[in-house]
């Protein structure tokens, strides 16, 4: 089975969000204790399946265990949509497998390229068998 | 476990089709509701004429000085001659006089007077349209009704003449063909005008 081209939803412009869906961009991220610690920036998306796979999530500044970016740059992770929970009402993404002092330990988004293990790091660091 | 779906997006009109549509609905609306309409135009224009009003008539009251003007005691009595007109176009004249008779303040707010005088305009409007064939005898018997209401309303000692205006007008035939027709209607109108020029005076004036 080929690996989905993921795309930028913002790089296409023919598409939207389902109708009914909500868009989560904007919403903070919250981890296992209610904190939160980032803000979805961009939804990835396979074209093809026409699905959002992954939230790609701005941390906070000031992360403990998180190096500080360079130089106008900024800190960025990539959550599986299927391992995080939608607050509609109160536009929150909870995912409980992360938090403020572990998140230092999931792996950082650096590039929009995906290696090729990338998504079986995640998924490892959220405790979730490849 | 959450789960978003995207779709293509739906074509949507051009935002500026819209704002020309929202355009052309305001610029329909516009012409509709701001279009002089050309009965105003024909009841403008006579209305001029007492801005000309004598200098003798400055003190009295506005309204009688509105109507004192086209309906001074010598220009009444020949007003039908000097038209140089047919009963017809004497009628469409009496229009403007009537109108400003009835808007006079201790007339304006009576009932009666009001429905007389759109029964006036009613039983006119085909003159005014330029009908050639539309009877003149509804506005002429419109015309005594009117002056009829206008006497019970302010002028008790008129009754005698205003009830033989309306049995004349009863009597007219309608047409303006014949001699004896053209004199008939003459009379009548010069009746009319006698009349107005009374009540052109305020009600405490008139004898």
């Amino acid at each position: 089975m080929n690996s989905p081209v993921l795309r930028r939803l913002r790089d296409l412009p023919t598409f939207e969000l389902a109708t009914g869906d909500p868009d989560p961009r904007g919403w903070a991220v919250r981890g296992h204790d209610g904190q939160a610690f980032g803000t979805v920036d961009e939804l990835l998306v396979d074209p093809v399946s026409q699905r959002v796979l992954f939230l790609n999530v701005l941390l906070e500044a000031g992360l403990p265990g998180v190096p500080a970016p360079g130089p106008h740059a900024d800190r960025r992770i990539l959550l599986p949509l299927s391992q995080v929970n939608l607050d509609t009402e109160g536009g929150n993404v909870f995912v409980t497998a992360l938090g403020r002092d572990t998140v230092q330990h999931y792996p950082l988004f650096v590039d929009f390229m995906l290696p090729p293990d990338f998504e079986a790091s995640m998924l490892a660091a959220l405790g979730m068998a490849s | 476990m959450a789960e978003l779906r995207i779709q293509p997006k739906k074509s949507s009109p051009s935002p500026w089709l819209l704002v020309a549509l929202a355009l052309l609905v305001l610029a329909g609306a516009a012409y509709f509701f701001l279009r002089s309409d050309p009965a105003d135009e024909r009841a403008t224009a006579p209305v001029t004429a007492p801005v000309a009003a004598p200098p003798d008539s400055l003190n009295a009251d506005s309204a009688a000085r509105t109507l004192r003007a086209p309906l001074a005691p010598d220009s009444a009595s020949s007003a039908p001659a000097a038209s140089g007109g047919s009963a017809r176009a004497e009628l469409l004249q009496l229009s403007t006089v009537f109108t400003q008779l009835t808007d006079r303040a201790d007339l304006r707010d009576d009932a009666s007077i009001r429905e007389q005088r759109d029964n006036f305009t009613s039983a006119t409007a085909r003159l005014a349209d330029g009908d050639a064939r539309a009877s003149l005898r509804p506005g002429l018997v419109a015309a005594a009704n009117l002056l009829l209401a206008v006497q019970q309303k302010g002028y008790p000692n008129l009754e005698t003449e205003a009830n033989a205006l309306t049995l004349q007008a009863s009597q007219l035939s309608g047409r303006d063909a014949t001699p004896a027709e053209q004199a008939q209607n003459h009379a009548y109108l010069s009746q009319v005008h006698n009349l107005l020029n009374t009540m052109s005076y305020p009600t405490r004036d008139a004898l």
